[in-house]
């Protein structure tokens, strides 16, 4: 899927139904670009450089190309710091609107470098969150807080968790030899490091990650076949 | 850390163990640069996430076990299997009548694939060796549940690069095996692996003789299976 050196990419072409779709930012929370008319095809993604010149000339196309295309790494990133799936999400948003605010200002000192700024944004917003959480529950109770349960977040894990499973079961139904199903099980549930996976079953490293490669790909294609978004999904395999 | 491809095999591992939280810091940091730079890694970080929460559902509901060796089949196999399987006894019983003896399961192999089915999963590993304390045989305490047993042969000679050959054979008129030779290699940390299946070991004296060039080394070993064990945890 890697771009050549000398690719341009082609201009995107947004349906009319688009153009005059209004998008509103807010000053904490969701920015909400039209996401649902848009079709992102990789091939046609800019280089950072070029993404953050477009957005300094205020090319809103590229505002929204900024969210979708690294919404899902920079949650990625968040996530594994604070470890709360709602608290990630609202900084997930926090940090694409920072940077947002400043590649319009044309304040970014080298745009080439826009994913290492954005990496690095997410964590320091994270870290500060988790300080002041730290210091939040010096100050309150924090049993009674925990007390509290979480309905709806309960509802959408379970649902999330069902779906899951049962792609995985699809999965491991269909998955051939039976030896790669040992595989999967073996690295995914157990833990177990991949020399004596190999050595046990007789297969070199290279058969291994091809293993794991189809597990993978499968799992997304079973993924989109079932109407999941990704980022759905997302939401729930973290917290477990 | 250079532009990943997500298809890259080497990239996917990177993927898998950034997933699973086996990186150090700075790799951390440099892979979430990477993943930022080519957005479908994260699509491979996540799907192994999904893997692993979706098996662990599974598991929590009990439908894993079930799900491991089914395999679904046209409803035509299953006449070409009778076939298959009516051809198979029909040679058998004429090769039986020519040779009487057959050997059995395999009882040791190089790797679980060669045992039986029973045994395809590692369930317990033993360290042979020898040790100044160490008088009399290595004892080894199993147990019949279904599963291999990895014995982890540690020879005193330094490795001089070619093949061990790895002998297990009875030293018990009551066991009494047909000798089992296999040719390996050690892992990186210089041990021999050598996989037994309990379910068709006798308990009773064994012998495992390690020669490599000219360096012959024997173990003696005692199997046991204790009455008193549970078979099932």
């Amino acid at each position: 899927m890697g771009l050549p050196l000398d690719h341009k990419p082609r201009p995107i072409t947004w349906p009319a139904s688009t153009r005059s779709l209004p998008h509103r930012e807010v000053e904490r929370g969701s920015f909400l670009p039209p996401l649902q008319a848009l079709k992102l095809m990789t091939e046609t993604l800019m280089d950072p450089a070029e993404l953050a010149s477009r957005i300094h000339n205020g090319d809103k196309r590229a505002e929204a190309e900024l969210f979708s295309r690294y919404k899902n790494g920079v949650r990625q990133i968040i996530w594994r710091i604070t470890g709360n799936d709602s608290r990630a999400e609202e900084l997930t948003q926090e940090t694409l609107i920072v940077v947002l605010r400043r590649l319009r200002a044309g304040s970014l000192d080298d745009p080439t470098r826009l994913p290492a700024y954005l990496a690095q944004t997410a964590r320091n917003l994270a870290i500060a969150e988790n300080r002041k959480e730290r210091r939040r529950q010096t100050d309150t109770d924090s049993e009674a807080l925990e007390d509290i349960p979480d309905s709806a977040v309960s509802h959408d894990r379970a649902l999330h968790l069902n779906s899951a499973a049962n792609i995985v079961r699809h999965l491991l139904n269909e998955f051939r030899p039976e030896r790669d199903r040992h595989v999967l099980i073996r690295h995914y549930l157990h833990d177990e490091d991949k020399e004596s996976i190999c050595r046990e079953w007789g297969i070199n490293e290279s058969t291994f990650h091809v293993i794991l490669f189809r597990a993978r790909k499968r799992f997304l294609e079973l993924l989109t076949k079932r109407g999941i978004n990704r980022t759905d999904l997302f939401s729930f395999v973290l917290v477990l | 850390m250079s532009r990943l491809e997500p298809d890259d095999e080497t990239t996917g591992w990177t993927a898998e163990r950034y997933a699973a939280g086996h990186m150090s810091e700075q790799e951390e940091r440099d892979f979430e640069v990477a993943m930022l730079e080519s957005p479908a890694l994260a699509d491979q970080v996540n799907a192994a996430q999904g893997l692993r929460a979706g098996l662990r559902e599974l598991q929590t509901r009990g439908a894993l076990s079930s799900l491991m060796g089914r395999t679904r089949f046209p409803v035509w196999h299953a006449a070409l299997a009778a076939a298959a399987v009516l051809l198979v006894i029909g040679a058998g019983v004429l090769f039986f009548g020519r040779h009487p003896q057959l050997p059995g399961p395999r009882v040791m192999a190089s790797s679980v694939a060669q045992l039986s089915d029973a045994a395809r999963v590692v369930t317990a590993s033993f360290i042979v060796a020898h040790t100044r304390s160490q008088t009399g045989p290595i004892s080894l305490t199993l147990t019949r549940h279904p599963g291999a047993i990895d014995l982890k042969i540690l020879p005193q000679a330094a490795d001089t690069g070619g093949d061990y050959q790895v002998t297990l054979a009875s030293t018990d008129p009551i066991t009494s095996i047909v000798p089992v030779e296999l040719h390996v290699r050690p892992d990186p940390a210089g041990f021999i692996h050598a996989y037994l299946d309990p379910t068709v070991l006798a308990a009773g004296d064994y012998r495992i003789t390690v020669i490599q060039g000219p360096h012959t080394e024997q173990f003696p070993i005692r199997v046991s299976f204790p009455q008193s064990l549970p078979t099932r945890p």
